[in-house]
């Protein structure tokens, strides 16, 4: 485990599997036995397109899905050794923004159009150091505007939401996530409704925070060039498993998983010259219809009726790089490498 | 007027001749409008029958208005459309009916660009029940299969509903109906940027084997470069409503000169796997507002470059090699 403390990593999630109750009958599987952890100080990329569980996964930790439809049935969250799925809401309250924050994709609707961005990250300082005076409040919200490379904190703090445009205002998120100093920040597609220039500022500021301030990042997204800047290690994921974990660089260099390798193939490289983009067959199938096994194997070339039947057992394809995968079985030790 | 020499000696099928779309912005206690909104300013492409044009730039470039120009769903401030050598940009709704079925727009968002309460096949219908009426019942049934199925769905997709499609699909629906009345010129406005990437790819190769069977011409507007760069002929830059680089498609990506395009095309994390991105350059700040945008080049406001004379003159065009035009004062 790279980047880890020696009393283990910060955050440890063991076989989390959730479910959404939509009636009486009908139960979603929307994540199935994820495992993995986060070290101190370190990003994890989650890889994955809609509707694999990727989201939902991060609303676990925080514990932001709907409580009264999610069922977690198996599994625990430890976050500095308490399992986040069962502790009190208090405590949670406790946990959530102050040690673990988050940023969401949309800064558009995350943010309150009825109130001045000042206002808002007062709230926030407020909520979690009650007591504080309201000056010092004020002056730990400017350096935090500051701290995101906002000219003129004070022109902003007095500023609507819908007079910034959507970098600025990501920043702003960034800034009120990071006002607590958390020691876990949980970013969900920051940068994908960004545009390319202003998701280059964002990405670096992310990386210029987390150097600063020594957070431990989970960056979740389907964008395999981000994940490629931003994490040490990658996860990926497809219809609510995981697929395939390790180093970004290991990874991306020798994917094991079918699917990984189909993600890989379908983002040309610079000098990619075909005339055909290379592509994964069929759609992502929703929740409702999942196939049982191994979720992947309907679009999968390799599959087998094994397949059909169980989800593999992960393997290890080489130190700190594991994926579940039958086919892996029959490659023998070399994994598919050539 | 730019000057951009086309190289190119068949004939062109689309031209976009100093097209500008000015809003309204602001207006004075007489209702007479004081400031304008330049989403697009003097924008010039010839396309050739067959071949794609590829239009980049970020949000509030102008990229979608060029295109809804030229399918007349705004009437350009100047300019001229014209489409196989005819001026199209001032026709009557009758004379214009022709040209119409042959131009059609693939949209961003297959989610609510199909009518939910029409079926699939209903929805590939419509067009040839208005555009194509010497169509029997069972010929434009027949029709619709087929094209259905040139697009990769099957025969039970046409009674379906746009909810039970997934993503994909709905976006192959919506090809399909672009394609059933015959068009020549397809206009793809940000046709993939709302798929899941292992989708993505599966459209752009439906897009470009269509092309090559029907021998279609796209517009091909887009944000994303890597994309652009795969199915386009010609890419044109776009910042700000103006064109600001333009050529063939392996010279713009491998010989990037403006400024505004180095970083556009530098800062997609372009995926190399293994591999971490080379030192990027960063622009600064935000796009300005294109309401009455300031003399000379408007992109001096960002450009690590920018000099004393980028704020006060327009730049011109330069040829920097066959094929390959650039609106910099580093290149005059």
């Amino acid at each position: 485990m790279t980047n880890t403390t020696d009393n283990g990593p910060l955050l440890e999630v063991r076989n989390l599997s959730v479910d959404f109750r939509i009636d009486r009958k009908t139960i979603l599987h929307a994540v199935r036995e994820v495992s993995f952890t986060v070290g101190s100080g370190e990003t994890l990329g989650i890889l994955g397109e809609s509707g694999c569980g990727k989201s939902v996964t991060c609303m676990s930790i925080l514990q932001l899905n709907p409580a009264r439809t999610t069922i977690y049935p198996a599994g625990e969250i430890l976050f500095e050794g308490k399992d986040l799925l069962r502790i009190s809401p208090k405590e949670m309250q406790h946990i959530r923004g102050n040690r673990v924050s988050m940023i969401f994709q949309e800064p558009m609707t995350a943010m309150n159009p009825l109130y001045t961005i000042g206002t808002q990250l007062m709230e926030a300082v407020r909520l979690h150091r009650p007591g504080i005076a309201k000056a010092e409040a004020r002056e730990l919200v400017l350096e935090a505007i500051a701290s995101v490379r906002i000219p003129n904190p004070d022109r902003i703090f007095d500023t609507y939401p819908f007079a910034l445009s959507g970098g600025m205002l990501q920043r702003c998120m960034i800034a009120m996530a990071m006002l607590a100093r958390p020691k876990l920040l949980i970013c969900d597609e920051p940068t994908t409704a960004l545009d390319v220039t202003i998701q280059a500022q964002v990405l670096e500021l992310m990386n210029e925070l987390k150097e600063k301030e020594k957070t431990s990042i989970i960056f979740v997204t389907h964008d395999l060039g981000v994940i490629n800047e931003m994490a040490d290690r990658v996860m990926v994921m497809y219809g609510g498993r995981k697929c395939e974990e390790g180093e970004t660089a290991e990874v991306f260099l020798h994917p094991a998983h079918p699917y990984t390798k189909g993600l890989i193939a379908s983002h040309p490289s610079p000098d990619y010259t075909g005339r055909r983009l290379p592509t994964i067959p069929g759609g992502v199938p929703s929740l409702k219809d999942m196939p049982k096994g191994c979720p992947f194997n309907n679009r999968c070339s390799l599959a087998t009726e094994k397949c059909a039947g169980t989800f593999p057992e992960y393997r290890e394809i080489s130190e700190d790089h594991l994926a579940g995968c039958f086919a892996l079985e029959q490659q023998g030790e070399n994994h598919g490498r050539v | 007027m730019e000057e951009y020499k086309y190289e190119y000696h068949g004939r062109f099928f689309l031209e976009a001749d100093g097209l500008s779309m000015h809003f309204p912005a602001k207006t004075d206690a007489f209702g007479r409008t004081t400031s304008w909104i330049h989403a697009a300013d003097r924008v010039s492409f010839k396309v050739p029958k067959g071949k794609t044009l590829g239009i980049v730039g970020e949000s509030g470039c102008g990229k979608s208005t060029v295109g809804k120009m030229l399918m007349n769903i705004y009437q350009p401030t100047e300019g001229r459309v014209l489409y196989d050598g005819v001026d199209i940009t001032h026709l009557s709704g009758k004379q214009r009916r022709p040209y119409v079925k042959k131009m059609q727009l693939v949209w961003q968002d297959p989610y609510s660009s199909l009518d939910p309460r029409m079926r699939a096949g209903a929805i590939v219908e419509e067009g040839m029940r208005n555009f194509l009426p010497e169509l029997s019942e069972q010929q434009r049934r027949e029709k619709m299969l087929q094209i259905l199925n040139m697009c990769g769905l099957y025969e039970e997709h046409a009674s379906f509903y746009p909810h039970q499609f997934s993503g994909g699909q709905r976006q192959r629906v919506c090809i399909a109906r672009a394609l059933s009345t015959d068009p020549e010129l397809i206009v793809c406005d940000e046709a993939v940027s709302a798929l899941d990437v292992s989708i993505q790819a599966q459209i752009i190769n439906l897009l470009m084997d269509l092309q090559e069977q029907m021998q279609l011409t796209y517009l091909f507007i887009s944000h994303d470069l890597n994309i652009v760069r795969f199915i386009s002929d010609e890419i044109i830059v776009m910042y700000l409503g103006q064109i600001v680089e333009r050529g063939t498609t392996e010279k713009v990506y491998l010989h990037r000169a403006h400024p505004y395009t180095k970083a556009l095309f530098s800062p997609t994390p372009v995926f190399t796997p293994g591999k971490k991105p080379e030192k990027k350059t960063l622009l600064q700040g935000d796009v300005i507002s294109p309401v009455d945008p300031p003399a000379g080049c408007r992109f001096a406001s960002r450009c690590p470059y920018a000099q004393e004379k980028c704020r006060k003159e327009d730049p011109p065009w330069s040829n920097l090699e066959e094929d390959h035009y650039v609106k910099c004062h580093l290149f005059a």
